[in-house]
């Protein structure tokens, strides 16, 4: 009965807006509210703390292939890199592949199918002082080359996503410097979400920069002021400042708001969102986000001024899997008849620890913004993490 | 003789689904959790407007966090094998507060609490304990720690005396 109503109530979120998208920011519904319990970046992404590991297998993923006679408390010990004790205590080292099977356009008469891997990363932390007060992070990844750019020759197929280093100065207050994702928003996994698409705020965005964060009982603050990527040539370097403020509503709601200003020769951006993240229950949650994002195209002389809405609700089946109603909408400000709804129902499974097994419809009933009919695609993703 | 069972029995129904112990607790770094049980054995007595119990225990057992190996390491901080309850002795409130001595892992404390009526047969006791002074320090997993101070809500079943 309960998680009719928890179904209900996202229901009751969704539709007045008719728009939304996914992710780990769900796991609010813990009582996780900041990021930093399971990850070292104090806004996600990135490798899992020891922490993490142990919340993922003794929590999140299932225990239907586990025998019964394994404790929560063994699973937890081997969550360690490749299921064995850390032979250097300050290093953590980490795996992590997705690959997407994408049918798109399921009935029309263009119905194609492909395979990307998305991501094939390795990671390495080095934990310097106690109560990983002092941290190097690394990574070095796979990056598949766009299907809009499959022709060029100049692209680099392998990147760092992240390459800082932090130091908690207190316990409530952290410094972190290099590269790193832009603070903004609610950081779904989902490529596609219009949150990610529409504010630049994807899989390869990352920039290098400074971020300032403080965390205590009641507010999640972060100021980032960021030069762009330095592998960028230096004329598509957006360089700027991101801020995220969050506050602590209740024991698994925080609400919050995003701002972003950047500038390079080129372009320069202007957005602002707000946020709420809520459990419900044990292991539901709803997230909600709504933003505006103002981009002006220097060299035309122009500017795209959109909206953006999405709500994504996670609701618990068992341990292991969740069902996922993702809705999010888009809406240009200057044409009014630019508007694009979508609704993604979905299946996320942790069948044991490491894996992650998701299945998505992305179903658009109407896309002015592309003049394309309604469509509807389906992704596999198979999450793989070592 | 059989309206009285039947109100008895009604009685005792009633204060085992309104008492209930909520106890919140604060991670470092960011986030809190709720510690709940909704076992409460005993129950208050009003007089006037005094309020008293002799004893109130909450079974260790009964405690949950919302994850399994995070109750597991709480029962085993709240040294659940050699004191498995939790108990509130002497009990006296009047207008609004009211004090106790309350034993947790062994270790007995008077502290002071604040109180308002739930309803017409629950009263809501409100009150704030540090861990470390029932001798319970530097709770931490894998670097993931509680604040030392937690808020406990207890919604305790009364009779009128």
């Amino acid at each position: 009965m309960k998680r009719f109503y928890v179904a209900l109530l996202s229901v009751f979120f969704t539709l007045p807006w008719t728009r939304p998208s996914f992710g780990y920011p769900n796991f609010i519904s813990y009582g996780y509210q900041s990021c930093m319990s399971c990850h070292y970046n104090p806004y996600g992404n990135g490798p899992l703390t020891d922490y993490g590991r142990a919340v993922a297998t003794s929590e999140i993923s299932s225990r239907y292939f586990v025998d019964e006679k394994v404790t929560d408390e063994e699973l937890a010990k081997r969550s360690s890199f490749l299921g064995h004790p850390n032979p250097i205590e300050w290093l953590r080292p980490s795996l992590n592949y997705r690959g997407l099977s994408l049918t798109s356009n399921l009935s029309g008469t263009e119905r194609s199918t492909r395979f990307v891997n998305m991501d094939l990363s390795m990671s390495l932390v080095a934990k310097l002082l106690s109560s990983d007060s002092l941290i190097l992070v690394g990574q070095i990844a796979y990056a598949p080359t766009p299907i809009a750019l499959a022709g060029s020759q100049n692209i680099k197929n392998y990147r760092s996503r992240e390459f800082y280093a932090g130091y908690r100065i207190t316990k409530n207050f952290g410094v972190y410097g290099g590269l790193m994702d832009k603070v903004f928003g609610i950081r779904i996994p989902d490529h596609i979400a219009y949150s990610r698409t529409l504010t630049g705020l994807n899989q390869n965005d990352q920039t290098h920069g400074i971020l300032f964060h403080f965390v205590n009982k009641s507010l999640e603050l972060g100021i980032q002021p960021f030069i762009g990527n330095l592998v960028q040539n230096i004329t598509l370097r957006q360089k700027g400042v991101t801020t995220q403020v969050e506050f602590t509503a209740a024991d698994t709601t925080r609400l919050g708001m995003s701002y972003l200003k950047s500038e390079s020769e080129f372009t320069a951006v202007q957005m602002a969102a707000t946020h709420l993240r809520t459990g419900v229950g044990h292991a539901n949650s709803i997230l909600a986000e709504f933003g505006r994002v103002n981009r002006q195209l220097k060299t035309q002389q122009t500017t795209e001024v959109n909206d953006y809405a999405m709500t994504q609700s996670q609701l618990r089946i068992t341990r292991g899997a969740w069902a996922i109603l993702t809705l999010e909408g888009k809406k240009s400000t200057s044409d009014p008849n630019h508007v694009a709804t979508r609704i993604a129902p979905g299946i996320q499974i942790f069948p044991r620890q490491n894996i992650e097994v998701r299945a998505d419809a992305y179903i658009t009933p109407n896309s002015t913004a592309n003049n394309t009919p309604p469509q509807c695609d389906l992704a596999a993703q198979l999450h793989l993490w070592f | 003789m059989m309206a009285m069972i039947f109100a008895l029995l009604y009685s005792s129904l009633a204060f085992s689904d309104t008492a209930k112990i909520t106890v919140k607790v604060a991670m470092f770094p960011g986030g809190s959790f709720e510690v709940t049980s909704n076992e409460v054995v005993g129950s208050g007595l009003k007089k006037g407007d005094k309020y008293s119990a002799a004893e109130l225990k909450v079974p260790v057992k009964s405690l949950v966090t919302g994850i399994d190996l995070r109750d597991t390491h709480m029962r085993e901080r709240l040294r659940e094998k050699e004191f498995p309850y939790i108990t509130a002795k002497n009990i006296d409130a009047k207008d609004g507060t009211g004090t106790a001595t309350i034993t947790i892992a062994g270790v007995t404390q008077k502290l002071d609490f604040k109180f308002k009526n739930a309803d017409n047969q629950t009263a809501e006791a409100t009150f704030k304990i540090k861990l470390s002074d029932f001798k319970i320090s530097e709770i931490s997993y894998l670097g993931v720690g509680i604040e030392d101070e937690i808020e406990v809500i207890a919604n305790v079943g009364y009779q009128p005396g």
